[in-house]
């Protein structure tokens, strides 16, 4: 065990795996070191590019009693917030709720908060912080209460549509809104020419571009200011990793106290090999 | 005006299949309709577009992308994205660069489709179940 623990602390992915099969193979292992190897096996089957059969090692490790079992609910919730990022806090939240002396509730209180303010639910990552102890820095609980600053993709797309390019600005995109301002400035007098001088071909095609542009600048300033609010989220999750507890491992296993030496009882020495008596001599 | 309620109805003929939103930019056709608009852009790409050299500094390649977003949101949605992408290609640093190295990225799946974002229905969802913006 102790060296596929290092192999898992120096991230030697493929080497923990071949050692995990040598060790079932090869070592009489009990059910608790066994469960370890699985787990540790599991990790390795996830780096080394196969999440799925990762995912079933894990959750037959689930109900296993002790540091194995907790730490198989964590890589599991951890493999959903990748998919499903609700479903993946949501057993964060079940893991804190059913383990109130769990091992590693730091870590699953942190995650449950760096899931929820990753998804743009600022307030409850907030109460999911207090309830759970998590103690936040001033700079990460100003960022999590202050929503003002972020930026409404209704307003920006209605700015845009009353005058291109003003959502972007609204939206912090001054280069886009420039762009934005003027292309349509130019389609809007192409389309206005096109009309006084009656060519009615040359006002069709400045009409298509025109009109598309126009929409395409409204939803151009709706996704600005979803962009721009997705950069403020990401600078609110990076305020939250000075936060972050060190990732969780087995416990290091002790190995058992080695037994005194037992006392060597003097054999008795074979008759043939006693020295031959010695006769007195006469 | 008028055309903004022609929009609306586009948008409302054009509703997005949810299983069309997951992240995959695959080109989807669904009708004859957004089987010409996917021609016509293949054309474009194969026989115009290589008239002038690759100009697109953004991945997927501007025609690609309109492929695409045709494909995910129908033709007037895909329209709308397909503008939006030519007024904002020419500010590519504003993106992470592409795994070549040489271009920027800008995947269509990092952008909500047009039905969902100007009628609010992808707000509206995020605020109902408790976010405090929509991502």
């Amino acid at each position: 065990m102790p060296l596929l623990n290092e192999l898992a602390r120096r991230e030697d992915w493929q080497g923990l795996h071949t050692e995990a099969i040598r060790a079932r193979f090869h070592e009489a292992l009990s059910p608790a070191v066994l469960a370890e190897v699985d787990y540790l096996d599991a990790l390795a089957i996830r780096e080394l590019g196969d999440p799925q059969r990762s995912l079933a090692e894990m959750e037959r490790l689930r109900g296993t009693p002790g540091p194995v079992g907790e730490l198989a609910e964590l890589a599991i919730a951890e493999a959903w917030v990748g998919i499903l990022p609700r479903q993946g806090v949501g057993m964060y939240q079940g893991y804190l709720s059913e383990r109130p002396d769990g091992l590693y509730r730091d870590w699953a209180a942190y995650q449950a908060t760096v899931g929820l303010a990753q998804d743009g639910y600022f307030s409850m990552a907030l109460t999911q912080a207090e309830a759970t102890g998590l103690t936040l820095s001033p700079e990460a609980s100003l960022m999590l209460t202050d929503p003002g600053r972020f930026k409404r993709p209704l307003v920006a797309a209605a700015l845009s549509g009353g005058l291109p390019g003003a959502g972007q600005l609204y939206a912090r995109q001054p280069q886009e809104a420039l762009s934005a301002l003027t292309v349509n400035a130019l389609f809007a007098t192409g389309m206005i020419l096109a009309a006084r001088e009656r060519q009615w071909t040359a006002l069709g095609v400045a009409g298509f571009f025109g009109v598309g542009f126009y929409f395409g600048n409204i939803y151009g300033a709706a996704d600005a200011a979803i962009r721009h609010n997705r950069a403020l989220r990401d600078d609110v999750v990076r305020s939250l990793d000075p936060l972050a507890p060190p990732p969780p491992r087995l416990p290091e296993r002790v190995p058992p106290a080695p037994l005194p030496p037992a006392p060597i009882p003097a054999a008795p020495i074979p008759s043939e090999l006693s020295p031959p008596a010695v006769e007195p001599s006469p | 005006m008028l055309s903004l309620l022609l929009l609306t109805a586009g948008f409302a003929w054009a509703e997005p299949d949810p299983a069309r939103m997951l992240r995959d930019d695959r080109v989807v056709t669904t009708g004859p309709v957004d089987a010409t608009a996917q021609l016509g852009l293949v054309v474009w790409r194969e026989l115009v577009s290589p008239g002038d050299g690759a100009r697109c500094p953004l991945r997927p390649s501007c025609s690609g992308y309109s492929r695409q977003a045709v494909g995910r949101d129908g033709l007037i949605g895909g329209i709308v994205l397909t503008f939006d992408r030519l007024l904002r290609d020419s500010n590519p640093s504003a993106y992470p660069l592409a795994p070549d190295g040489l271009h920027f990225s800008d995947p269509l799946h990092s952008h909500l489709p047009a039905g969902e974002l100007l009628l609010g229905g992808a707000c509206r969802r995020s605020r109902a179940d408790g976010a405090d913006l929509c991502l």
